[in-house]
């Protein structure tokens, strides 16, 4: 639990970083993940090689921002489970023999699941991109900007900074439990559940009022005019051009077959 | 149950996210002037990180040797009210997206719609609040939690099998997706209604006044109805859905026309200056020409193709690789 949470910790340190990547204007990242996101997604289930050419931006995103790949990589393992077994499903019913690589028969279905696990790769890793290169607080502001309501961006700001908070005492107590039950990992007893996360639900209440007391005696206004942000600039635009353009033209035509047709040669 | 991106089209996607969208209005729109002015602003969050943290704590499924977490979305309806718990529940499953890579963030709207909506604006009002009519006890509280949360979890499952299913990922026949989600979400679904019963006779036997506000806070805003709500989902998922089908449908024919109108071809190998330079590229660039393959073989040349897709496919991500690989090295340097 406290390993997620770094994590996250991770991540916003990250977005503090003052590459190229982190200063291009949040809106227009935010804009740029969610249409590489749908254009990777408009593929047929069957293209694999097609995706490849998008693998592109997050590698160039972590090299100029120089962002650690484990981090990225255990994110990932987290948004895999669902999505391979929705491949293995394609795996086992799917046993159209499309090709043969070597004396490996290749299915329909094993391209299917290829081309899903490829399709979760390269959405997590926009969206862990995006989350690296904007610090939270600028995600937020550009949520009120995009004419969020207020009370959602509010309550959404204020669980992700309670969340370590709450993370810290969750696992306190975790660590109380499993010490005096003597009960290892197995988790929390179905009997124990209910005074153990009703006694959390009630701590962390209290806290939380009290917390929220003294923003307010520091002048904390709950519905307070969103935060004044620069306004994207001629340099934002053409890095969403630039993106956008290259995520079009990777749609548009498939490179790696041209590739392969070069290696083969014009016959 | 948190569906990734890759699960979902573009289109069930896209109409998702308006439903969940206009959920999120709605709720904002519909939440008490309390929770508006900031009062229960701190009760929210703190019960949105609850519920964030409550789901990293795993519970031992008995007789199974396996364990399950809480949703949260029926808890979060009974502690604070229908629109308040969707707001926080879409919140939490916002962090969750964007921090911990769990659930897509085009899924954002499906994930919304399977563990928000229908516990905190369907579930809740329709099961949870006419069986707690008559009166807070701890059987009818117990009975109330586990047939509103396994009726929750168990259509949010269903949900899962239709979004994936319609978007066409998997080839999975309808009933056998539907036979194998529903049973594993229902064991699911009874370990967390028994969870979310003992959570909320814990509250209510320590801090009533909670429950109870949450409770009269519907109560005393009661002309409110659920009807414009689902009504107003409903639209936008159909409109939505009409359109963005028809975008869908249009959207490789659009790529064709941006290609002809550059190209002067639908197909891009067809004659004309674009294709000619191709061709001199290719044919400069063409490393294996001695490719060995037995000419008029159908299987060799098969096997030929496919290894040169596999060879191309290969390049293609080492290029994308290694551009990022040069970009790190220079920026190293750089800083060195």
């Amino acid at each position: 639990m406290r390993d997620s949470v770094r994590g996250a910790k991770t991540l916003e340190g990250l977005s503090m970083g003052n590459s190229s990547f982190h200063r291009v204007h949040p809106g227009v990242k935010m804009l740029c993940a969610l249409i590489l996101i749908v254009l990777t997604l408009s593929f047929g289930r069957s293209s694999v090689a097609a995706l490849l050419p998008f693998l592109l931006f997050p590698s160039l995103a972590i090299g100029v921002m120089d962002l650690p790949v484990s981090l990225l990589a255990k994110r990932l393992v987290l948004a895999l489970p669902f999505a391979a077994f929705a491949g293995i499903t394609n795996v086992i019913t799917d046993r159209t023999l499309v090709a043969r690589l070597a004396w490996i028969p290749v299915t329909s279905g094993m391209v299917a699941c290829a081309g899903i696990l490829l399709r979760t790769l390269l959405c997590v890793s926009y969206v862990l991109i995006l989350m690296a290169a904007t610090p939270f607080h600028e995600l937020t502001a550009q949520l009120r900007r995009f004419h969020v309501p207020v009370l959602f961006v509010r309550v959404l700001e204020m669980i992700y900074r309670y969340i370590g908070v709450l993370a810290d005492e969750a696992s306190g107590l975790m660590s109380a439990y499993q010490l005096r039950a003597g009960y290892g990992d197995a988790g929390v007893k179905l009997s124990h559940a209910g005074s153990f996360v009703g006694g959390l639900y009630l701590r962390s209440a209290d806290r939380a009022e009290r917390v929220w007391a003294a923003m307010q005696c520091r002048g904390f206004e709950a519905l307070c005019a969103p935060p004044s942000v620069k306004p994207a600039t001629c340099r934002d635009w053409l890095f969403f051009l630039g993106i956008c353009g290259a995520g079009v033209l990777f749609r548009a035509i498939d490179i790696p077959a041209l590739i392969s047709a070069a290696v083969r040669g014009i016959s | 149950m948190h569906m990734a991106d890759a699960l979902l089209s573009p289109v069930v996607g896209g109409v998702m996210w308006v439903a969940g969208a206009a959920a999120i209005g709605v709720s904002a729109k519909r939440s008490s002037s309390e929770d508006i002015t900031g009062s229960r602003i701190p009760l929210m969050a703190v019960s949105g990180a609850f519920v964030f943290a409550a789901q990293m704590i795993n519970f031992t499924i008995p007789g199974t040797g396996s364990s399950g977490h809480i949703g949260g979305g029926m808890l979060l309806a009974a502690l604070l009210g229908p629109f308040p718990a969707l707001l926080t529940i879409a919140s939490v499953l916002l962090i969750q997206c964007l921090c911990f890579a769990d659930g897509g963030l085009l899924a954002y709207g499906a994930n919304l719609f399977n563990m928000g909506v229908l516990p905190c604006l369907v579930a809740y009002p329709l099961l949870f609040k006419p069986l707690m009519r008559r009166g807070w006890t701890p059987w009818r509280l117990r009975f109330a939690s586990v047939a509103g949360v396994v009726t929750a979890l168990l259509a949010g499952a269903f949900g899962v099998v239709l979004e994936t299913q319609v978007s066409g990922i998997t080839r999975l026949p309808f009933g056998t997706f539907t036979v194998l989600m529903l049973p594993i979400h229902l064991a699911i679904g009874l370990i967390e209604g028994i969870v979310t019963a003992a959570v909320l006779s814990y509250v209510y036997a320590a801090r009533p006044e909670i429950l109870h506000r949450a409770e009269y806070g519907q109560t005393l805003s009661g002309a409110r109805t659920l009807k414009p709500v689902i009504i107003m989902l409903a639209a936008a998922a159909i409109v939505t859905g009409a359109l963005l089908s028809q975008f869908a449908s249009a959207f490789p024919d659009g790529l064709e026309w941006s290609i002809e109108k550059t190209a002067g071809s639908t197909e891009l190998e067809a004659e004309g200056p674009v294709f000619q330079g191709t061709r001199s590229v290719q044919e400069a660039t063409a490393f294996m020409p001695d490719y060995a393959f037995a000419e008029g073989s159908k299987q060799s040349e098969a096997v030929g193709t496919a290894t040169a897709g596999v060879v191309g496919a290969g390049i293609t991500a080492a290029l994308a690789v290694g551009a990022g690989l040069i970009a790190r090295t220079a920026k190293r340097k750089r800083t060195a």
